[in-house]
């Protein structure tokens, strides 16, 4: 006697096994489908952040924190159509371009009176003449068209401005109004140190002195223009130069091997620093009386 | 002819597709729900870390704008409680996220610091809340973002250390003449 059916199975139950086979099939499609498209929807939304996080930074760096920063008051930030993309922060490059595909724009706010950032065609305009810190905001698109925004802060620590002083006037009506001035002070240029060098031997050497130039924060400046004088000039010697990326400058009394043993000494003296944006502030020079004298060898 | 009669089997398979259809059924759908939550949970992450970036840009933004008012403004309260930094009388929106600065001025810490400002940057749960003391709107303690520690000199070189300007409001002319940023924490 046999105990198991050898039936197959019926109409039915195929008809029933392939539906359910095919609706699973579909499922898993339609799922991984969605899961391969928000994984690139992920992938596009973080490198959008790092690519904003990395422009702040680098922005952040270029504007406020670098030696020479290059904080302009009410600068603009403009991005070209070019490839690598660039961002203009006035008319200065900076130094960031976004990965392929991505492109970076930005606007700028500035800081009212110290109250709140407006728009820099808001009534009463940006007044170049303050230093405002600035509200950056940065707009990042992705290949895919996804988009995020950042917004940061940037000013010039480096500058240092006078305070804005509330002026009371009193007019013949008992009532008084009150003004305010501001003014900002240019930021300003010292002589910081002079060194100097004697090349050649007594009978004949010349005089060289080199003169280091800082801001007030004690920052080198580069691209000051240094004038003086000789004590003992004649047509051959420099009586200006520009200081380099490091702040500093040398000048020449003539030319080589021009002093002989009857010249005891030469002295150089800083009549003048001169760059645009910046003013001379003789008050704190070292030495003070930026005059330097190279001692016969 | 024989004929043969099958007894009746007392276990039956009819139907036993129809079960196996629904254990696969409930298989797939439990690794389609495993697969859409993994993915859910990773966009969430990068959404908290975007706002994450966001809140700390408008913390630091915010606390700049403190540090430029208070270098150029005698501080009007120096006791140690403290007082609402001043840029951000009202917070701040920056990033959609509202920020608010509360200050801590002491004074003459030496010759060549004639302030020291602590400042915390605290998490406004709106701009039209305001701070009624370190990082506490009334009785509600709200989160600290930054905190940052800034020394100012309000000497200049021409005067005598001993007697610093920015001491009264009379003679603030040359108030944060230098600056010093000594810390600057992420909470």
């Amino acid at each position: 006697m046999r105990t198991h059916r050898e039936e197959g199975d019926t109409l039915v139950e195929l008809l029933v096994t392939l539906t359910v086979l095919a609706l699973a099939v579909v499922s898993l499609v339609n799922a991984f489908g969605a899961i391969i498209a928000s994984s690139a929807r992920h992938r596009e939304l973080a490198t959008l952040d790092n690519v904003l996080k990395n422009f702040a930074e680098s922005a952040t760096y270029q504007i406020q924190l670098q030696p020479n920063p290059l904080f302009v008051p009410c600068a603009t930030l403009t991005a070209t159509a070019t490839t690598p993309q660039q961002v203009l922060y006035g008319s200065q490059v900076l130094s960031y371009s976004p990965p392929s595909g991505f492109t970076i724009s930005a606007t700028t706010k500035y800081l009212y009176q110290n109250s709140m950032f407006q728009t820099l065609s808001s009534p009463g305009q940006c007044d170049q003449s303050q230093y405002w810190p600035q509200l950056i905001t940065a707009t990042a698109t992705g290949p895919n068209g996804a988009s995020a925004h950042l917004s940061f802060v940037v000013t010039d620590p480096s500058v240092t401005e006078t305070y804005v002083q509330p002026v009371t006037t009193t007019t013949t009506s008992p009532t008084t109004t009150t003004s305010t001035t501001t003014t900002t002070a240019p930021r300003r240029l010292h002589v910081s140190r002079m060194t100097g060098a004697r090349p050649g031997t007594k009978q004949s050497w010349d005089a060289q002195v080199t003169v280091y130039v800082e801001d007030s924060s004690g920052v080198g400046v580069a691209g000051v223009l240094v004038s003086g004088s000789w004590a003992d000039p004649i047509s051959t010697t420099t009586n200006t130069c520009t200081t380099n990326a490091s702040g500093y400058c040398s000048v020449v009394d003539g030319t080589p091997g021009r002093l002989s043993a009857n010249d005891k000494s030469e002295t150089f003296t800083v009549s003048n620093l001169s760059m645009t944006g910046y003013t001379y502030d003789p008050t704190v020079n070292s030495p003070s009386s930026a005059s330097f004298t190279v001692a016969q060898p | 002819m024989n004929v043969e009669f099958r007894p009746a089997s007392r276990y039956t398979e009819t139907g036993s597709s129809l079960i196996l259809a629904l254990v696969f059924l409930v298989t797939i759908a439990l690794v389609i729900s495993a697969l859409a939550s993994w993915t859910t949970n990773n966009l969430n992450n990068t959404r908290a870390f975007q706002y994450n970036t966001s809140e700390l840009y408008a913390a630091s933004g915010a606390t700049q704008v403190a540090v430029r008012a208070s270098r150029y403004t005698y501080p009007t309260n120096t006791s140690s409680l403290g007082y609402v930094c001043p840029g951000t009388d009202t917070p701040q929106n920056l990033n959609g996220v509202a920020i608010q600065d509360w200050c801590v001025t002491t004074p003459y810490v030496s010759t060549t610091v004639t302030r020291r400002l602590t400042i915390t940057a605290c998490l406004m749960p709106s701009i039209a809340s305001s701070l009624t003391g370190p990082c506490q709107v009334g009785e509600t303690t709200v989160p600290p973002v930054l905190t940052a520690v800034v020394d100012f000199n309000d000497n200049t070189t021409a005067v005598n250390p001993a007697t610093p300007n920015c001491t009264s409001t009379s003679n603030q002319s040359t108030c944060g003449a230098a600056m010093t940023v000594v810390s600057w924490v992420v909470k």
